[in-house]
């Protein structure tokens, strides 16, 4: 006995495009101004459109078909009774709807006075290009019955040749078929017996039969979609990024760990040397530079007044002695700072603190002596 | 995957790009904290290398310099921590301190070649006169005896009765094998 698991899974829509029988529109060519602005054609195409139709623009299915700096639009437009119900159920998700005749129209431009033929799907259809503008100058659609032999399409063809007038030249479509292409795909591929047309969406757009809203909406989904895709690839290239990255500091890590473990086995080593060099530069220092306090209490206390009494003195340095002292005579203290700084020896003199209380003062000195205040041969010392 | 992705739903794009951004952010924020934090400690450790590098590329000369300091200083003369405190005590005893007499052993700093070793001394209650002697008794020994730091300090009551504290430091040198 097995057992499987029915997980969803997440499939692509197909895309597909509904192509209506050419015989059910009426289609005209009209002249327009033309231009290179999309929208003041279209307005001029709906004007020319409600003028010829019997029912309002809201009740039409239509669609158009012209070129850049054309002076001359196909239009197309079918009552929208005319279709039923569950006809218009598949136009919701379709990529393209409109009839089989516009699938021709973004083909390269015939020469003047030809006429395509355009049979199949029970019905045939002619479209008359008198100018070389490119844009049919006369259409005319006849359905088929369904029991119809090629008799009765030759006899309809010949028919459709005679009303489009002055021919020169027929051409005869025996296959067409329109690929939908894939979702994403900014294109329609025509193929027409042959050769192989593409049509941009947005083009196919002016031939699409739906509702101009609906069409606006799709558009903007198209753009919508458009970034969408663009944020997901940045965000799969950010995974990708992110992978390489987990690799690096991976690779990283383990380099790091390695030159830490160097660092560890050096450290015991190091520190040795560390300490034989802060050795022996403080052997050095013994031997050359001694730390002389009562040398320097001594020449401080050379002039001190008799009303300055010394309560601390503490060697901060080989060369600095800080003093606190205190006075009942606060004027002595700058006279003892003035006698400091003048002493022979002395680099600088700094009151630190200086506190009064009443008519006693408390003070802080610092006084640096210059390296050769206290002239002694020390290297003699130690070689005595 | 582009046919795959756009073949969606909006609602399931929607999702997928949520999803997607969000594991994406996440991922590459967490790497790029932990990158920034190891390229950091990488940058230190380098540094550190290069410091050691430098300490080992000097041990020659370090090593060549420490037997210099000491070879003008005799042996026989120098004082480990013991003697440095009997040392002391007998420069007190004939200042005749030595009843006011503290000490304290510091601890030594080694290398294989030699050491240096610390005492601090506290003398309380002693008079100006006896603490030159100690004094010039100590200055005797340098510089195998040396003052590294000196405070002294006066009573406001009475001035002649001082108090001392002294860090005194003695060079050891290793006996040779």
């Amino acid at each position: 006995m097995s057992t499987s698991l029915n997980l969803p899974v997440l499939k692509a829509r197909r895309r597909h495009v509904v192509v209506l029988p050419g015989h059910r529109f009426f289609v005209r060519s009209v002249p327009v101004e033309g231009g290179a602005d999309a929208a003041a054609s279209r307005e001029e195409i709906e004007l020319a459109l409600e003028s010829m139709s019997p029912f309002p623009l809201s009740q039409l299915y239509w669609g158009y078909w012209t070129k850049p700096d054309c002076k001359r639009a196909l239009v197309y437009g079918a009552y929208r009774r005319r279709f039923a119900a569950e006809e218009l159920e598949d136009w919701g998700d379709a990529e393209w709807v409109a009839p089989r005749l516009g699938a021709m129209l973004a083909e390269r431009s015939p020469s003047p006075a030809t006429v395509w033929i355009l049979a199949g799907s029970g019905e045939v259809t002619a479209l008359y290009f008198g100018d070389d503008s490119g844009v049919p100058t006369l259409v005319r659609s006849t359905p088929l019955a369904e029991e119809a032999d090629e008799a009765a399409l030759a006899l309809a063809r010949e028919s459709l040749i005679k009303q489009c007038g002055d021919c020169r030249s027929v051409v005869d479509v025996e296959s067409l078929e329109i690929d939908a292409g894939t979702p994403g795909d900014n294109e329609l591929v025509v193929r027409r017996d042959s050769s192989t047309t593409r049509l941009s969406l947005d083009q196919a757009q002016m031939l699409d039969v739906r509702d101009p809203a609906e069409l606006v909406a799709r558009r903007r989904a198209r753009v919508r979609d458009t970034w969408m895709w663009r944020i997901w690839l940045v965000s799969l290239l950010l995974i990708l990024l992110a992978g390489l990255g987990e690799g690096a500091v991976f690779a990283t890590d383990l380099w790091q760990k390695g030159r830490l473990e160097r660092i560890g086995l050096q450290t015991p080593l190091v520190s040795e040397i560390e300490t034989a060099d802060r050795l022996a530069n403080r052997i050095e220092e013994l031997k050359t530079k001694r730390l002389r306090p009562f040398e320097m209490i001594a020449m401080v206390d050379g002039p001190r007044p008799e009303t300055i009494v010394f309560l601390r003195t503490a060697a901060t340095g080989l060369y600095s002695l800080e003093i606190e002292a205190v006075t009942d005579s606060p004027n002595d203290i700058n006279v003892y700072i003035s006698e400091l700084t003048d002493l022979a020896g002395t680099e600088s003199v700094e009151m630190l603190n200086l506190d009064s209380r009443g008519s006693q003062s408390t003070m802080r000195l610092l006084v640096v002596f210059g390296p050769d205040a206290f002239d002694m041969g020390l290297m003699g010392e130690v070689e005595s | 995957m582009r046919a795959w992705f756009m073949g969606r739903l909006a609602r399931e794009k929607a999702l997928l790009l949520l999803f997607v951004g969000v594991v994406a952010l996440v991922w590459a924020s967490n790497v790029w904290e932990r990158g920034d934090g190891l390229w950091g400690a990488a940058r230190q450790t380098s540094t550190d290398l290069q410091v050691q590098e430098q300490w080992l590329l000097k041990k020659d000369e370090i090593e060549a310099r420490a037997r210099a300091a000491i070879e003008d200083l005799d042996s026989s003369r120098t004082f480990n921590s013991v003697r440095l405190s009997a040392e002391l005590s007998t420069l007190a005893r004939e200042a005749k301190i030595d009843s006011n007499l503290r000490s304290e052993a510091q601890p030594s700093q080694r290398t294989a070649q030699f050491s240096v070793n610390s005492v601090r001394l506290t003398l309380n209650k002693v008079t100006w006169s006896s603490l030159l002697e100690f004094y010039d008794a100590l200055s005797l020994r340098a510089p195998y005896i040396s003052i590294e730091q000196f405070t002294l300090r006066s009573a406001r009551s009475d001035s002649d009765e001082l108090s001392a504290s002294l860090l005194v430091s003695s060079v050891e040198i290793a006996s040779s094998p």
